[in-house]
């Protein structure tokens, strides 16, 4: 084979070409941090990074929705306690005002105190939450009763997504609890017939509510057990989106993040082979035939 | 008869000859960078001999020829060759510009913004009278259509760009084939004498390898050493005549154009060469294009439709949420009647395709309407100017201008060609965000705005959501990207090998060379020495008394 000096020359330009270019790709790598730096770099593994970023956004709203839920809940949640806690002690009162000793005095006493905690019933109906009136349905800037305990707002309840397929009522109706709308217990008209009995010193009236309220402690009861289902919900999905978040995440890192160790090495091989290039192209192009004729 | 005036003769024609040959190796030294140059080499041979008292005595030595060191067969390889490396180059260089305008790894392309703004969507849906979560929806729906506007900006512009490249390069084809012809003309004229017109051929071989890069070509030499050039089977040199290759926008499509030859469309026949890797970046161009357009129109059509059913805090419903559809309407530049369409709207979105149609003409009085997607007829009827043509939730009034339609007129219509780069946000005001989906149940019904924030999981665009339709343009375009440059690659060794192989056999070699400067001047030298000695034996007669 003739060799010419244009070849040679050619070849050894080719061939820094080419190291170069491998150096150029791998620095590119180093600097991002990622093996995969267009779609081209790897088409399967681009497919699939790109799918699975969006699934970890969907994954990172669930998670916030799941969040603002369990905020409005346990505000909810707060709420309806401090209504049992106003139940349990009417419910005390009307014990109190039901035994014999009771005249009508001391009834008319009474009737004070549970005309002041049926308004904190209201008050507590009326509980709002980053400026919205929890148990007004869909009416969320109208306060769900008036003053005198008439509900304003509707049925509806609102609700989140926390999966693709799966959504959350994040609200209580507050017709359901405090008026009975669903077919349970007036609880608001009960401490009303109640305060009217003690004013009317009507004994028969004061011991039906005994029952009356013990019945409404109850629905505001298994209200509040059924939020704090729903928070046990929220959190059982909180806890598989931090433990799914952190396998689409490892998923993510093992195709797209650049293996450093690899990275290094084949940097060094390559660098080697340039200066062993480098270093033969020096001795061979400076061979010329004039210094032996 | 052998005299001293015979020798003299000899070392003469030994002298001419050494130097001629030394006149050939300083060509080759001075030449040897020469791009295209071939090595060229002095034939020598003796000259007729004398009878001489029943003897043969030489007469001396006589340059032959001096000729190329050259393989036809491997110049023909590298053309080929030259012309598929530049194929993938060119295809390689506009798929990578198709990839930085979509690229998706640098955390601020579409795909993020997509998920950004039904993120926000299903944000309002969390909390839906606040006005914060409104107005980043709002937001993210801007950075969304701006990230439309800009990917369909680029795709337009480049798609510009590689057309006027096309321009250029037809034009250098055409300067070629002229100086391609022109050196024809000399080559023949010198060789007719009987010499090899060397230098010339190369000239000429570096224009072909040239025009190979820009385009595959045929090449044929007859017998007086001119070439003829075939492009895709149809002559652009034909011995010192050419024919002009021009480039003519297809009718039906502006964006691609029509490369014309002798009277024939030549793309199809065109396989090589940067100009078949443009004709590629077109298709590919257009196909992303189409593709963003498709995903932008889907986006734009379903959001609205359920944007519209839904109420704002102020109780306002029906409201466009991004800017309506607009249609896109053209008369084929190929159409022999005088109509032209005035108008063309979405006059109902739900019953919109999101197809292409075509409106043909069968005669001045009569058309149809065929979706081009589908090939179907969808809508047939008699024509009368300026009445409404409605199919498919789109409705275009087509008009006599300067006179009538005439049989084999076509009109495409479309309502997702500028989808893309029209994008726009239609809502001002956050307030309008229609999130309720009760006029009564304000303001804490979150219903419509959960509907919207769903379409990000829904199957819009065939059997697939939004992102992942818009991954496979992003994959599809990667995989491409890859196949060309493993392409270029493969081929850029393997020319590089015919290029090595080339220059073995026709590259000049320094070393050769001198060590042949050196023999040459010995053989002068020695021819010189003949001379004195002969002019001494001359002294030696002349002297004898």
């Amino acid at each position: 084979m003739r060799i010419t000096q244009n070849l040679s020359y050619d070849a050894y330009v080719n061939d820094l070409m080419r190291r170069q270019e491998a150096i150029y790709r791998l620095n590119r790598q180093m600097a991002t941090g990622h093996k995969v730096n267009s779609a081209s770099d790897n088409p399967a593994s681009a497919h699939a990074i790109l799918t699975s970023k969006s699934l970890l956004s969907s994954i990172d709203q669930y998670d916030k929705n799941a969040d603002y839920g369990l905020a409005a809940l346990s505000f909810t949640e707060t709420a309806l306690d401090r209504a049992k806690d106003a139940l349990t002690r009417l419910q005390e009162l009307a014990v109190t005002a039901a035994s014999g000793l009771s005249g009508a005095e001391s009834r008319n006493l009474i009737k004070s105190e549970v005309d002041n905690l049926r308004d904190e019933l209201i008050h507590l109906g009326n509980s709002n939450f980053e400026g919205r009136y929890v148990f007004a349905g869909y009416k969320t800037d109208t306060a769900a009763f008036d003053a005198s305990g008439a509900f304003q707002g509707d049925a509806n309840t609102q609700q989140l997504k926390i999966s693709p397929s799966g959504s959350i009522s994040i609200g209580v109706n507050g017709g359901e609890v405090f008026r009975g709308t669903a077919g349970g217990v007036d609880i608001l008209q009960t401490v009303a017939d109640f305060s009217a009995a003690l004013a009317a010193n009507d004994t028969a009236g004061v011991h039906s509510a005994i029952t009356g309220l013990e019945n409404s402690f109850n629905q505001v009861s298994s209200s509040v057990s059924d939020i704090g289902g729903r928070v046990s919900r929220l959190s059982a999905a909180k806890d598989d989106f931090s433990a799914y978040r952190l396998e689409v995440k490892i998923k993510i890192s093992d195709m797209e993040d650049a293996d450093i160790t690899t990275l290094i090495s084949d940097m060094k091989s390559n660098q080697v082979a340039l200066e062993a290039a480098l270093a033969s192209a020096g001795k061979v192009f400076s061979l010329n035939i004039f210094d032996y004729l | 008869m052998s005299t001293l005036n015979g020798i003299f003769d000899i070392a003469k024609t030994a002298l001419q000859a050494n130097q001629k040959a030394i006149n050939v190796t300083s060509h080759n030294i001075a030449n040897a960078n020469t791009a295209g140059y071939t090595r060229q080499r002095v034939v020598l041979e003796t000259m007729n001999p004398v009878n001489f008292g029943g003897q043969f005595f030489g007469t001396g030595v006589d340059v032959a020829a001096v000729e190329r060191v050259y393989d036809s067969f491997q110049t023909i390889q590298l053309r080929d060759a030259q012309s598929a490396l530049s194929r993938f180059e060119t295809r390689g260089q506009h798929l990578a510009g198709l990839e930085s305008i979509l690229n998706d790894f640098d955390g601020a392309g579409l795909s993020t913004r997509l998920d950004a703004f039904f993120n926000s969507a299903a944000d309002v849906a969390a909390n839906p009278s606040a006005y914060g979560e409104r107005a980043a929806m709002l937001s993210n729906a801007r950075v969304l259509s701006d990230t439309f506007n800009h990917a369909a900006t680029n795709l337009d512009r480049n798609l510009a760009s590689v057309n006027s490249q096309i321009e250029h390069k037809v034009a250098d084809i055409n300067g070629l084939a002229e100086r391609i012809a022109g050196f024809n003309a000399q080559i023949s004229s010198v060789e007719l004498s009987g010499t090899s017109a060397n230098d010339l051929r190369d000239k000429r071989d570096i224009l072909l390898e040239e025009l190979s890069g820009l385009v595959d070509i045929n090449v044929t030499e007859n017998d007086i050493g001119q070439v003829d050039v075939y492009i895709g089977g149809s002559f652009i040199v034909a011995a010192n005549k050419t024919a002009t290759l021009t480039v003519r926008p297809d009718p039906r499509d502006i964006d691609t154009p029509g490369l014309m030859l002798n009277g024939g469309t030549i793309n199809g026949r065109i396989t090589g060469g940067s100009l078949k890797g443009d004709l590629e970046g077109i298709a590919y161009y257009k196909d992303a294009k189409e593709r963003i357009n498709l995903l932008s129109a889907s986006i734009i059509k379903e959001v609205n439709l359920q944007h519209a059913q839904g109420y704002g805090l102020d109780g306002s419903t029906g409201a466009d949420f991004f800017s309506p559809l607009s249609v896109y309407a053209n008369a084929s530049s190929a159409n022999s009647g005088g109509a032209a369409i005035t108008s063309g709207m979405v006059t109902d979105l739900s019953a919109l395709t999101l197809d292409d149609y075509e409106i043909r003409f069968s005669g001045p009085g009569a058309y149809n309407v065929v979706n081009l997607n589908t090939d179907a007829v969808v809508s047939n009827g008699a024509y009368t100017s300026g009445a409404v043509i409605s199919f498919d939730g789109l409705s275009v009034i087509i008009a006599d201008s300067s006179k009538a339609p005439q049989g084999g007129d076509r009109f495409v219509v479309s309502s997702t060609k500028n989808a893309a780069f029209e994008m726009e946000v239609a809502l001002t005001d956050p307030r309008k965000i229609a999130a309720s989906a009760t006029s009564t149940g304000l303001p804490g019904d979150n219903a419509n705005a959960l509907a919207i924030a769903d379409l990000k999981d829904g199957s819009v665009i065939g059997s697939t959501t939004f992102s992942q339709f818009y991954n496979s343009i992003v994959t599809d375009l990667g995989t491409a990207a890859k196949d060309a440059r493993i392409n270029y690659e493969a081929q850029s060794n393997f020319t590089q090998e015919l290029r090595a192989a080339k220059e073995t056999v026709s590259g000049v070699s320094i070393e050769e060379e001198a060590i042949n400067l050196v023999k040459l001047q010995r053989a002068y030298e020695a021819a010189a020495k003949v001379l004195s000695t002969v002019d001494q034996m001359m002294d030696t007669i002349l002297r004898l008394r």
